[in-house]
């Protein structure tokens, strides 16, 4: 088939948010269709031109089958706003490791935090580990799994959908 | 832009018209769009966007089932509707349903006065 009615077809295709199923059913038809026509001696030109562009045509087919259509789930949040906190967990981590490191820790050594000044009346000492990998490792798998599943909460079938 | 309530209307019986075809004789796509539009005295002028999913509804209740036909020669293989035999059923269902709907309607609109 001709290079530039691949290419049109595949523009349609990207547009329609539908179950992999559907598309290509739905996509058949308009391929039938096009084969169709410029069997009947229809310029490719012309067909395109009545179709309409492929933003037009998917536009048309979301229309009628809206209820196939992927939804975004709204429990996505969930794994989302974990995952942020990871986010910022990591990147504090990652902060904080370089301050220790430009103070001239070493990175194997259990630091000591100072608030205050150090010989101060104020002055408060923390103990963290500059770096703990495990906490570190373990916080960086939440953080992507969390990812992982926001992108798959992005795409689910719609409920009428798992009666098919 | 097409007046509204016509466009409600025909939306109730596209799939009426395109399984009565379907059960009349095999077609594809296209096909389908030519007949609806000669037959229908212009009436009906679906656009692709429009007449799959139909199809699609169909084929998903069970009411057509779609196959390939083999291109003569070098010609690329066409995707074909054919009714089922519930698809049959069913059409003679809807056409009993729709003369008992049209009638009352009519018989409706017709009375002089719902004063």
């Amino acid at each position: 088939m001709d290079k530039e009615i691949k290419k049109y077809l595949r523009s349609v295709k990207r547009r329609l948010n539908l179950p992999r199923d559907i598309r290509t059913r739905l996509l058949s038809d308009l391929e039938t269709t096009i084969a169709a026509r410029m069997e009947a001696g229809e310029d490719w030109p012309v067909i395109r031109e009545s179709l309409g562009t492929p933003a037009q045509v998917a536009a048309e087919y979301m229309e009628e089958m809206k209820e196939f259509a992927y939804r975004k789930s709204p429990w996505r949040m969930v794994p989302l706003a974990v995952a942020v906190l990871c986010g910022l967990s990591l990147l504090n981590d990652w902060v904080m490791l370089g301050l220790y490191v430009s103070m001239g820790f070493k990175l194997y050594e259990r630091s000591v935090g100072i608030i205050g000044g150090a010989d101060g009346p104020t002055a408060m000492f923390i103990t963290t580990r500059v770096h703990d990998s495990a906490k570190i490792g373990i916080i960086a798998a939440v953080f992507v799994l969390c990812l992982l599943l926001y992108f798959r909460l992005c795409k689910c079938k719609n409920k009428e959908n798992s009666q098919g | 832009m097409e007046d509204k309530f016509l466009q409600q209307l025909k939306k109730g019986v596209l799939e009426l018209l395109v399984l009565r075809l379907i059960c009349d004789s095999p077609s594809y796509g296209y096909e389908l769009q030519k007949r609806l539009k000669e037959e229908s005295g212009g009436l009906f002028q679906l656009k692709e966007g429009t007449l799959y999913p139909i199809l699609y509804r169909l084929e998903d209740d069970g009411l057509i089932e779609s196959g390939w036909q083999q291109g003569k020669g070098r010609a690329a293989p066409k995707k074909i509707y054919s009714a089922t035999q519930k698809g049959r059923a069913e059409n003679l269902r809807r056409h009993a349903l729709w003369q008992t709907f049209s009638e009352t309607v009519s018989q409706f609109l017709e009375e002089k006065n719902h004063g």
